[in-house]
């Protein structure tokens, strides 16, 4: 049933078609490679017999990129990560976040979509009733099993009431299995939440502001 | 019977029948809300509407009798479209709860809606009318005003079965609604757990099952409850080895679509401090053992007795096919004659009702199949009265409890302790925890439940009744039968192993009581006993 009283219009953003067009050959079968005799056939067409032109030529290169990124930083391709991070984009999937209601209860209301559409079935819930009677239901425990999780986004997809979004978040080591498996107390509270902008989140529409 | 035509198909239909049943005959399912077979018609919802020739207007089918010669249409596109409208109505005021309503996945709602289209709602969200929402009503049911169809299910079973008259409608117009007088919780009704089940919506919730689980996550299995000898048939409906709860199946001869609120409960039992594992003593204490272990050392000291100072008392609540194992284990194998099933004198009780509807005084399932394998004689015979006595003068020397409802059951329980203390060997099948059981026990079986083995049930009325199996034994638990049958393996005789069903078949062929019954031929529904009477014992 759709909001008529509500006169925001979510419009899906168009996917670009393919440029390059399927070639015919690619579909034919592959014919088995000839059978290898020696590291180089006899009479090799030149330019897959070794030269010592070519290899100088590579070191060429690599010697270029040695002096340019020691002479400055900022031409140098290398991420010095964790003091640098890459820009991703903001549909990236990353780690899940449970959202939050202005009053700061969860809006999670443990209808179990996502945990149905989840190929992977990582996600653990637990319902319970919420003391508000308003809110009526919510999860007492929300595990996702991040070993388990394949970032897929269908969780997110299902999710009538956008309580689960995901974030740019990706820094998930843990020394131990236990530690993988996420809490409510991570996916909604964790500290990096503060810095990390939010990720997919294909429900959104011009609003008021998230509330982390 | 009655000829009638619907959509252009014949049907001949009992009289008395109403249209939707007889358009049921044809594989024609009309949708309904208030139409409930266990109930009186009602004609409230308007959803089964359709049109018979002849009749000026649209027909509600649940209230029309079949006639000769009727000409009914279904299918007819103003039907239909009245279908449809009437389905757009009821949603008018319904709340966008799906998500947090337990009945999503079996709400007669969603899936009318889902048939009907009409996906999007005319109805602005604001001007909804609004009602109370988590009315508690007791210890069972939690109402929710605004999602109700006011199909009067509810009402009537109230009105017509269970008679508690807990629920009526209250004021008119948009704003009716069902509830309590003062919305006061409904006390003294055994059955009211039925109007959940009842309820084509979610209004009425079961407090029980409230958000434990999604119905789509649940696994469901055809059972018999075995809180007392009525036998209801159960939809048993469990997921990962876990049954959350239990749901009547209906059988016309046994329960019809009801079950007490007492059999609903009972599914904790399966769930609740169970025994995991074998156990045998070490000094002061029960420690955990391998199966080996605990067969190795009752087949030894049972042999080691003798057949005279070994007893044997069978459980009325195990299976048919366990008791029948349990007698020639201990008529062929052991050949003790100290054996019994009557742990608690409710064998005299078993067609004694407890109210007046389904409930009985016999808290076991199985009395009356014990009585009809003859393991409890029609008269006379020494009971576990005399085995008792025999324990305590000290001639029994391994005892063999195929359940613990002599320690449970009985009243004198001070006597069966204190008997139980002066055998040296004390064996015992326990499903459960239960009192006395680390201190008296010598060796313990861990039990599979009812829902965990296949097999058969003869409840108060004489009829066989199946028991499917919902899920592998818990832990490390076994069924008796196999149990015993691996016991008469060590002391060299040999006892049919299997399936419930394999065993049945098997105990149909040398059992007269039974004779002519396959586990096939007893169906969904089960099959009386061949030849006998109902069970007259007691009532």
């Amino acid at each position: 049933m759709s909001d008529t009283t509500s006169n925001v219009v979510y419009t899906p953003i168009p996917r670009p078609k393919s440029r390059i067009p399927l070639r015919p050959e690619a579909l034919a079968p592959v014919a088995p490679p000839p059978p290898k005799a020696g590291v180089v056939p006899k009479h090799a067409p030149a330019s897959e017999r070794p030269s010592f032109f070519l290899t100088a030529m590579g070191l060429v290169v690599t010697i270029k990129n040695f002096f340019r990124s020691a002479a400055s930083r900022k031409a140098d391709p290398t991420i010095q990560y964790p003091e640098e991070r890459r820009q991703y984009s903001p549909r990236f999937r990353g780690i899940h976040q449970l959202t939050k209601r202005e009053d700061g209860t969860l809006k999670c209301v443990a209808c179990f979509m996502c945990a149905t559409a989840c190929p992977a079935e990582c996600i653990m819930i637990e319902a319970g009733e919420h003391p508000n009677k308003k809110y009526e239901k919510y999860p007492v425990r929300f595990d996702i099993d991040m070993l388990r999780c394949v970032m897929c986004g269908l969780c997110v997809d299902a999710c009538p009431e956008e309580a689960i979004i995901m974030t740019q978040d990706y820094e998930m080591s843990a020394t131990t299995r236990e530690q993988t498996v996420y809490p409510i107390a991570i996916l909604a509270d964790r500290k990096q939440l503060e810095t990390t902008p939010a990720g997919y989140r294909p429900r959104y529409e011009p609003g008021p502001p998230l509330v982390r | 019977m009655v000829n009638l035509t619907v959509d252009g198909k014949s049907v001949a239909a009992p009289k008395g029948t109403n249209v939707l049943e007889a358009a049921k005959l044809v594989g024609i399912s009309v949708p309904n809300f208030c139409y409930h077979r266990d109930l009186s018609w009602e004609g409230s919802c308007r959803m089964c509407l359709v049109a018979i020739e002849g009749r000026p207007k649209l027909v509600p089918s649940c209230c029309e009798e079949v006639k000769d010669g009727m000409v009914v249409q279904f299918e007819r596109p103003d039907a239909r479209e009245a279908r449809k409208s009437q389905l757009e109505f009821l949603l008018v005021n319904h709340p966008l709860d799906c998500p947090i309503c337990d009945q999503a996945g079996e709400c007669k709602l969603q899936d009318y809606y889902m048939e009907h289209g009409g996906y999007d709602s005319k109805m602005p969200r604001d001007l909804k009318v609004h009602k109370r929402k988590v009315v508690d009503l007791g210890e069972r049911i939690v109402l929710d005003k605004e999602r109700c169809v006011l199909c009067s299910r509810c009402v009537r079973f109230c009105r017509e079965v269970s008679g508690s008259h807990a629920l009526q409608f209250f004021t008119r117009g948009v704003t009716t609604e069902i509830g309590t007088e003062n919305n006061q919780p409904i006390t003294g009704d055994d059955y009211i757990g039925n109007v959940v089940d009842i309820c084509p919506v979610g209004a009425l919730t079961s407090k029980d099952f409230r958000f434990k689980q999604r119905v789509w996550f649940l696994k469901s299995a055809e059972s018999v409850c075995n809180s007392c000898s009525t036998g209801c048939n159960i939809r048993v409906d469990h997921k990962d080895g876990v049954t959350y709860r239990y749901v009547p199946r209906r059988n016309e001869d046994v329960n019809k679509s009801w079950m007490c609120d007492y059999g609903r409960d009972s599914y904790r039992r399966e769930i609740e401090d169970r025994v995991p594992a074998p156990m045998v003593r070490e000094g002061a204490a029960l420690r955990e053992a391998t199966w080996e272990e605990a067969l190795d050392l009752v087949a030894s000291r049972t042999q080691a007795a003798g057949p005279d100072a070994v007893a044997i008392v069978g459980s009325p609540r195990q299976t048919n096919e366990t008791s029948w194992i349990t007698r020639r284990y201990a008529k062929e194998v052991v050949r003790t004659p100290h054996f019994d099933a009557r742990v608690d004198g409710s064998h005299v009780k078993t067609a004694l009702l407890a109210d007046n509807l389904l409930r009985r005084q016999d808290p076991h399932p199985n009395n009356a199949g014990l009585a009809a394998l003859g393991i409890i004689p029609q008269g006379g015979g020494p009971d576990v009265g005399g085995i008792l006595d025999a324990c305590q003068a000290g001639r029994i020397k391994v005892l063999h409890l195929l359940g613990t409802e002599i320690l449970t059951h009985r009243h004198d329980t001070a006597r069966v302790h204190d008997a139980l203390r002066k055998v040296p060997f004390v064996v015992i099948h326990a499903h459960h925890n239960v009192p006395g059981l680390d201190e008296l026990a010598h060796v313990v079986f861990a039990d599979a439940g009812h829902l965990e083995q296949q097999g058969t049930y003869v409840n108060a009325l004489g009829r066989v009744q199946r028991a499917q199996i919902a899920y592998p034994p818990i832990g490390n638990a076994r069924p008796a039968a196999a149990v015993l049958a691996q016991l008469a393996a060590r002391m060299g005789t040999k006892l049919p192993e299997g399936a419930g069903s394999a065993l049945f078949d098997a105990m149909t062929k040398t059992e007269s009581a039974f004779a002519g019954l396959t586990w096939d031929g007893l169906g969904k529904l089960g099959q009386p006993l061949p030849g006998a009477q109902p069970l007259t014992v007691g009532s």
